[in-house]
C-alpha cells in the first residue's frame, strides 16, 4: 500500500484534502489552499490539479465534496469565511465542465426553472453516477434541515447544457474538446461520444445527427 | 417504524424536459432530516434523522429510502446505544457504513442489508468522539474511515476488506505535521 502525493495549488499555504473520488479512482476531488483561501479543486489524469472556484464575483471560499462518475458534474460548498470560522454558513455549489461554477440554488432556479421552497441550500452532499441525481439540503442545525432530492431526466448526450435541445449553445462545449485525446487537459469524455479516448470525426459526426433535436 | 414521507413539489413536465425537485419530509414536527449519500443510480437515499431538540443527547437515528417508498428502513443502534449515523452506501445501497454509539464514543459501523447495525471489528476498531467509516466500495466489500481518540483527536485512518478485516492506514506525512489524517472515499478497484 502506497500513498501518492496529488500536489497542491500554488500560491497557497501547502495544505489540501481530497474529499471524493469517481468509481474508476481516475479523478478525485477536494479542496487546497491558493491565494488566501481554500479552493475547490480536482485532480484529472490528463490536466493533473485545476481550480474549480471561487464563483466569479461570489464568496472568496469553496470546496469540493462529491463528483459524478465521470468527473464532469462537482458538488461542494462555498463561503465568505473560511471553512473552520464561519458565522455565515456555507452555500451548496455545483460545478459543470460546460458552465463551471455557480450556486446550486441558482441552477435549480436559473437554469432549470424548478422553484425551491427555500432561499439558499447550505449542502450539496452526493450525486448520483450518471450526475442526474442530485441530494441537497438546507441545514437549520448541524445535524438535520430540510432535504431535497433533484433529478433531471436522461437527456440527449449532446445537450451539453442541459437546456433540453442540441444546439449552438452545445457546440462551444463539443468544439473546445474537439481534436483532443483522453491524456489532454481539455478533453472531455462527455464528448467522446464512442469512448474510444478521443474526440474526433467520429464523435463530430454523432454530435452532427443530433444537432437541432431535442431531448 | 417513522415515516418520512416523500412530496414532490413541482415537476416541470414537457416532453422536452421533466427535471424534478422532490422534498424528503421528516417523521413529525420534533425530528430533522438529513440525506448524506445516494446508491449509484440515484434510487436510494441514505441518512439521519434526529430528534429535536437539538443538541442530540438522546435519539439520532440512521435510515435508508427507496424513492417512492411511503416508509424507510431504519437502521437501528449498536446494543445499550441511541445514536447512528448513515454516512455512505454501496451501490445498490445494501451495505451502509457509518458510526453507532453514544455521545463523544462513537465507533466506525456497519448496517448489510436484511441484517442489523454492527461494530466493524469487534476488538480492533476503538471508538473515541467521531470515529466513524465514511465510505465503502461499490459492492461492499471495502470499508474506509477515521479514528478519533477519547479526547477527539483524530489519530489515522483504516481500511476494512472481507477478505483481512480491520487494517489501520499507513502513516502519512499529514499526520506528523499536526493535519487531519483519514480516509473519505474509495474507488471500486
Amino acid at each position: 500500500m502506497t500513498a501518492t502525493d496529488l500536489g497542491v495549488l500554488p500560491n497557497g499555504n501547502g495544505e489540501g484534502g481530497a474529499a471524493a473520488i469517481t468509481p474508476d479512482g481516475t479523478i478525485i476531488v477536494g479542496v487546497s489552499n491558493a491565494d488566501g483561501g481554500d479552493q475547490a479543486v480536482r485532480w484529472t489524469p490528463g490536466w493533473g490539479i485545476e481550480q474549480l472556484g471561487p464563483i466569479p464575483g461570489g464568496p472568496a471560499f469553496s470546496a469540493a465534496g462529491a463528483v459524478s462518475a465521470d468527473g464532469s458534474v462537482v458538488l461542494g460548498r462555498t463561503s465568505v469565511e473560511p471553512e473552520d470560522q464561519q458565522s455565515i454558513p456555507a452555500r451548496a455549489s455545483i460545478w459543470t465542465e460546460e458552465g463551471g461554477m455557480r450556486l446550486l440554488s441558482d441552477y435549480i432556479t436559473n437554469e432549470l426553472g424548478l422553484f425551491l421552497p427555500v432561499p439558499f441550500l447550505t449542502d450539496a452532499t452526493a450525486i448520483s453516477d450518471d450526475g442526474r441525481t442530485i441530494l441537497c439540503a438546507q441545514r437549520t442545525d448541524p445535524n438535520g434541515g430540510r432535504t431535497f432530492l433533484l433529478r433531471l431526466p436522461q437527456g440527449d448526450p449532446a445537450d451539453f447544457n442541459n437546456d433540453g435541445d442540441v444546439d449552438l449553445g452545445d457546440f462551444g462545449f463539443f468544439g473546445a474538446a474537439f481534436g483532443t485525446t483522453s491524456d489532454d487537459p481539455n478533453y472531455r469524455p462527455r464528448a467522446d461520444f464512442d469512448s474510444d479516448n478521443d474526440v474526433d470525426l467520429g464523435d463530430f459526426g454523432f454530435y452532427g445527427q443530433r444537432f437541432g433535436g431535442s431531448s | 417504524m417513522r415515516h418520512i414521507a416523500p412530496t414532490v413539489l413541482l415537476a416541470i413536465a414537457s416532453q422536452a424536459h421533466a427535471q424534478e425537485l422532490i422534498e424528503i419530509l421528516p417523521p413529525d414536527t420534533n425530528t430533522l432530516i438529513f440525506g448524506i449519500d445516494l446508491s449509484a443510480d440515484g434510487s436510494v437515499v441514505v441518512g439521519i434523522s434526529p430528534d429535536l431538540p437539538m443538541p442530540i443527547t438522546t435519539h439520532q437515528e440512521a435510515f435508508r429510502w427507496t424513492v417512492g417508498d411511503p416508509e424507510p428502513t431504519t437502521l437501528g443502534f449498536l446494543p445499550g446505544t441511541a445514536l447512528s449515523f448513515a454516512f455512505a452506501c454501496d451501490d445498490d445501497a445494501s451495505v451502509i457504513v457509518g458510526n453507532g454509539g453514544a455521545l463523544g464514543a462513537s465507533t466506525p459501523a456497519v448496517w448489510r442489508l436484511g441484517g442489523t447495525l454492527e461494530r466493524i471489528e469487534e476488538n480492533d476498531s476503538p471508538g473515541g468522539n467521531a470515529s466513524s467509516a465514511n465510505a465503502t466500495d461499490a459492492d461492499g466489500d471495502v470499508i474506509v474511515g477515521e479514528i478519533f481518540d477519547t479526547g477527539g483527536q483524530p489519530t489515522g485512518g483504516f481500511i476494512w476488506r472481507q477478505s483481512i478485516g480491520y487494517t489501520p492506514m499507513p502513516t502519512l506525512t499529514a499526520a506528523t505535521i499536526g493535519l487531519r489524517a483519514g480516509a473519505f472515499d474509495v474507488d471500486d478497484a
